[in-house]
């Protein structure tokens, strides 16, 4: 017998059959809903489960299956090889305490002063996430009067923590993950105490002194995060029972940004202590508004990004050349596209998009999203620096200077032949949506390939064939501005009253160049600190102006041009 | 419950007494509880029955997990806290 013929369903049919066979009413008291037949039946499923998981974990083994695209199989590929994968990033940012002009101090407020502690929790009422105060120091009291105003940082996502106890034994590994899927342990905000004692938190097993008190932190192999101790000779080894707490930040990555400034849009879970030591209900005294974003929230790393960073991950945690800045950035994965270059004087320049996506609502598009979306604030850029100076050892003497990338515009001309059964609004809308989404999912550094644009058009079912070319407004200007240039001077020579005169061309005009574009293949082409973009709003060298709003029945940003039809007949189908 | 058997009773007491993990399924105790119907185990034949089988389960479920560490360098060969 083929011994993969042997499994459990089979063994247990053929047992169900001898049991018919030997006794007539085999059909009643085997059957699922007899005891037996349920334990069997449980029993079967338990078996197959575990069978299942097992094949799935041997599957782990070999990258090169199919099935590696399994995300604990690349996040544990990518932490043998050192990287750390990010986890979600809490959004951060400023609430405003107003006091309320209803509100009267002397009854309401016992005391004069409100005392508000350190990772207090309240909730957005609006999207229904947790936030704790992030207060820096244990308690913070303020003496309230009916003019006074506070202002106190939170960060997305509730405190919680676990205890664990030490064996005594050498780089004890202790591991807290969460059941919950769309939650994880925030990056950056964790804490280990051993015998109540906090212990320092370092980067890597040879960062720790001999018997120094500190610890370890990762990303775990199961998710959450791994805490390693030392063994001794590289950092203390907690003694035999000691209990080791350690306090994480449950966070909820992007979707705790909040972009809306919605007064009033909080409850507090935890209360604040009056002055008489009684707890009290802010809300009921305060008008609570936000006063800077509350943003900068990201999921943990996506898997495609851990497979394609794999190549520059900087092992040692030093940030020294331009792909280790944008390695670091990028993880954040709040930035669409970021691009880090140096110059003669080893300055690095950062040029970051944020991501489009996170900023624009459901209902938009790439081509109506805000165009102030597209570039950083001064808000942002501290919290890049923020970040960078957090996330790894910037090199002594590296400067580095974090831009926003300028804006390029670029219009595009499709020349499209669809089949003979197509509607126009619907391939226009198709195309629309197919260029919006390459677009917003830009990740190109230097050239955008018609062929990108070609291959995303043709897969709509309704177009036979398609050709792109682009007009760069960049292009555009400075052939503008040699043709103004040429018409100044013939202006001046017929101001001479001499006819015979003929007006030279400029000898430093090129007809022939190509700005923003690639002349033989016409590519979009862009420098390291440009972004194109596809929008309107401009003349051309001829004056013709093309909107920016797509419904305009004028040349715009898209413009699609129809050359013809081709019989539904000849499409091909195979 | 291989976990468990690798160690003293009274030592795995004390290197486990502050520990606080709760949130993971204790297949050990629960597995069974958890997937027959609980009139199965108002019969005390059955109930005893049932204790045994459910030992024979973890047995299989640790197995597997011995399996799923072993990429993990950072636990036990036997760790079952498993959250996901």
């Amino acid at each position: 017998m083929n011994l993969t013929e042997i499994s459990f369903s089979r063994v247990k049919s053929e047992i169900e059959l001898y049991l018919k066979q030997e006794y007539s009413k085999s059909n009643i008291l085997f059957t699922p809903a007899s005891p037996y037949g349920q334990i069997l039946l449980v029993m079967e499923n338990l078996y197959q489960l575990s069978m299942l998981f097992l094949k799935n974990s041997i599957k782990q083994f070999d990258l090169s299956e199919a099935n590696a695209l399994n995300g604990r199989v690349i996040r544990n590929a990518a932490i043998y090889v050192g990287h750390i994968p990010s986890r979600n990033i809490s959004a951060t940012g400023t609430i405003k305490f107003t006091v309320k002009t209803s509100s009267d101090l002397e009854s309401d407020l016992p005391g004069g002063r409100i005392t508000f502690n350190n990772r207090t929790a309240l909730k957005n009422k609006t999207n229904g996430l947790e936030y704790s105060l992030n207060l820096g120091t244990d308690s913070l009291t303020y003496k309230v009067n009916p003019s006074s105003q506070f202002f106190i940082s939170i960060i997305q996502g509730k405190w919680e923590r676990i205890t664990f106890t030490s064996n005594g034994e050498q780089n004890q590994t202790f591991q807290v993950n969460l059941r919950n899927n769309q939650k994880d342990i925030e990056n950056f905000n964790y804490e280990v105490t051993v015998n109540g004692e906090y212990w320092t938190v370092k980067k890597h097993l040879y960062d720790l002194l001999p018997d120094e008190k500190a610890c370890i932190v990762r990303t775990g192999f199961n998710g959450g995060i791994d805490v390693i101790f030392g063994n001794g000779g590289f950092g203390a080894i907690p003694t035999l029972a000691s209990p080791i707490e350690i306090n994480y930040l449950v966070s909820d990555g992007s979707s705790g940004s909040i972009f809306r400034r919605t007064p009033n849009d909080w409850t507090f879970t935890d209360l604040p202590i009056d002055g008489f030591g009684g707890t009290i209900e802010p809300t009921k005294i305060f008008d609570l508004s936000i006063f800077t974003d509350i943003n900068f929230g990201a999921d943990r790393e996506n898997l495609n990004f851990t497979k394609n960073i794999l190549p520059i991950v900087s092992n040692n945690f030093v940030i020294g050349l331009p792909q280790q800045y944008a390695y670091q950035i990028k993880r954040l994965g709040i930035f669409s596209h970021v691009n880090a270059y140096t110059d003669d004087n080893g300055v690095v320049y950062i040029v970051a998009t944020p991501n489009i996506k996170l900023f624009k609502n459901t209902n938009s598009d790439y081509f109506n999203v805000d165009i102030a979306a597209f570039e950083l604030d001064d808000y942002e850029k501290t919290k890049i620096d923020q970040y960078l100076r957090a996330g790894g050892n910037i090199q002594l003497t590296k400067r580095y200077v974090i831009t926003s990338p300028r804006l390029s515009y670029y219009i595009i001309n499709l020349f499209i032949i669809t089949y003979s059964d197509a509607s126009d609004d619907s391939v226009r809308s198709q195309i629309y949506d197919k260029i919006s989404e390459y677009f917003l999912n830009f990740n190109r550094l230097d050239r955008v390939p018609k062929s990108d644009l070609v291959s995303q058009i043709s897969s709509i079912k309704e177009i036979h064939s398609v050709e792109i070319n682009f007009i760069s407004r960049k292009n555009e200007d400075f052939h503008k501005q040699a043709l103004l240039q040429q018409q100044n001077r013939a202006s001046n020579v017929n101001n001479t009253f001499t006819t015979t005169e003929t007006v030279n061309p400029d000898p430093d005009y090129n007809p022939l160049i190509y700005t923003g574009l690639d002349p033989i293949l016409g590519d979009i082409i862009f420098e390291p600190n440009e972004i194109p973009i596809v929008r309107g709003g401009w003349y051309d060298r001829n004056n013709t102006y093309f909107s920016n709003n797509l419904d305009d029945g004028g040349l715009k940003s898209v413009n699609i041009i129809k050359k013809g039809t081709i019989d539904v007949k000849f499409r091909q189908t195979i | 419950m291989y976990y468990k058997e690798q160690y003293l009773d009274e030592l795995y007491e004390l290197t486990h007494r502050h520990d606080d993990d709760k949130n993971f399924v204790d297949y050990e105790k629960d597995i069974l509880n958890r997937t027959l119907s609980p009139k199965l185990f108002e019969n005390d034949r059955m109930f005893n029955f049932l204790g045994r089988l459910q030992r024979l389960l973890a047995i299989l479920f640790d197995n597997v997990n011995i399996i799923k560490n072993f990429k993990n360098y950072n636990v036990d060969k036997y760790y079952y806290k498993h959250k996901n």
